[in-house]
């Protein structure tokens, strides 16, 4: 038992040197201007996937009611034929999505490349 | 009248000489014996209701637990249309812990995870170091607990973004806990759980390295209903929660109340809390929901265990 207890104590020890780091994410940046922002359609689909389709929120195959970001394609078809609620809720001042739910909202500078891309017009 | 107080008086006579041999017993084996044993069910489940507690499994007893957070009851994103958050799920754990011996516990869990990271996965150890006993020679019970958590979801493409995962530690998350606790009584119950968190990674101003004291209670009502609660204070630093206090975010917290039901091999509990995770590497340090904002919900934890080693 207290052999067992060891080799726990020293693999832990072992883990925490190896596995124990401290980072913090950047201070988010300076607001750049719509005009000179390059925003893909990759860059912003890949944090419409991690924010809204991987939580299991809007994956297509539901609800009618609940909007379908299940591809680029049904992304876009929803902004065009919903830009009000669209900007309301994803991009405006006092947007609430996503949903809360404990999951943490969209940094400022995030919501403005969705924003500024909409406006360009979703480029590819 | 008098067959009466025959019949009486022959009952006596029996009784006597039972009371004695009583006495004999104890003599031969010593009252210290039996006021020396541990004291047991302290708690009824391995945890109070987001809390650990100090009770671990017995050797090769397998603990299958399934753990679920329901959405907000109130507030914007509750009432009627999600019908009081139960369209909603913040959290979902399961989890299988083994008994390796009385005092040892290991196990293993995936979570959705509600927090900054999802798709969790738990390797947790907890290990008896004291154990109560009747004649208060050791009044308190300590158990350790610990646990490493590690995510399995996408980067962000975002830098800035706290899941923006450049090396795989930026993944791992660490929790390492003590419960103290004492059951005054039959019906009454108190842990305190002196908590450390620490995330490899973490968003801008937020802390690396959280302290973070607990308190979990348990009231037995009957032989199988009790009413159980934890309370978590973490100890965020002022300059952080200012920071994200202007962000619009702002840092609650947990609270849970829950009424536990023992039904032989079962416990169950039903409870009510503010935060939206289970594992405590989220709940301790980033519970932004209130229960005055109508933020808390509906949850259930199951505990079904099996006897693989009699």
């Amino acid at each position: 038992m207290k052999s067992f207890l060891t080799g726990i104590g020293v693999m832990t020890c072992c883990i925490g040197h190896v596995a124990c780091t401290s980072e913090q994410a950047p201070k988010p940046g300076v607001t750049v201007s719509c005009e000179s922002t390059v925003v893909t359609s990759a860059r912003i689909y890949a944090i419409i996937q991690e924010n809204c389709t991987n939580r299991s929120c809007h994956p297509g195959g539901s609800s009618p009611l609940v909007a379908d970001f299940s591809t680029l394609a049904k992304l876009r078809t929803y902004i065009n034929a919903n830009g009000a609620n669209w900007r309301l809720r994803v991009t405006g001042l006092t947007a609430d999505m996503p949903q809360f739910n404990g999951y943490p909202p969209l940094s400022p500078a995030t919501r403005d490349s969705i924003a500024c891309w909409v406006d360009k017009g979703m480029p590819d | 009248m008098k067959h009466m107080q025959l019949r009486i008086l022959s009952a006596l006579l029996l009784i006597a000489p039972a009371a004695v041999a009583q006495d004999d017993l104890g003599a031969i084996f010593g009252k210290d014996s039996v006021r020396r044993d541990p004291v047991i069910a302290t708690f009824k489940s391995t945890r109070i209701i987001n809390a650990q507690s100090n009770e671990t499994l017995a050797r090769g007893d397998l603990d299958f637990r399934v753990a679920h957070r329901f959405g907000d009851m109130g507030g914007a994103d509750g009432g009627s249309a999600t019908f009081f958050g139960i369209d909603n799920s913040t959290d979902i754990r399961i989890a299988f812990e083994y008994g390796i011996t009385d005092r040892l516990t290991a196990g293993v869990s995936r979570a959705k995870g509600s927090g900054h990271f999802s798709q969790l996965y738990e390797v947790l150890g907890k290990f008896k170091l004291l154990q109560q006993t009747m004649d208060n020679r050791v009044p308190l019970a300590i158990t350790l607990f610990g646990n490493a958590v590690v995510t399995s979801m996408k980067s962000s493409p975002d830098k800035e973004a706290v899941s923006y995962f450049n090396k795989f530690s930026s993944r791992m998350s660490y929790t390492a806990q003590a419960v103290v606790a004492r059951k005054f009584g039959d019906r009454f119950s108190l842990a305190l759980l002196p908590s450390y968190v620490h995330r490899n990674r973490v968003g801008y101003m937020d802390m690396n390295n959280l302290f973070a004291l607990g308190v979990g209670g348990r009231l037995r009502f009957s032989k199988r209903v009790a009413l159980v609660v934890d309370y978590f204070v973490p100890f965020r630093d002022q300059a952080s929660k200012d920071y994200y206090k202007t962000l619009g975010i702002e840092y609650y917290n947990p609270l849970g109340i829950g009424v536990e039901i023992e039904t032989g091999g079962h416990v169950f509990h039903l409870n009510f809390t503010n935060s939206t995770a289970t594992l405590e590497n989220q709940f301790i340090p980033e519970t932004t929901t209130s229960w005055l904002q109508g933020q808390f919900r509906w949850g259930f934890n199951i505990s079904r265990r099996f006897s693989l080693g009699h």
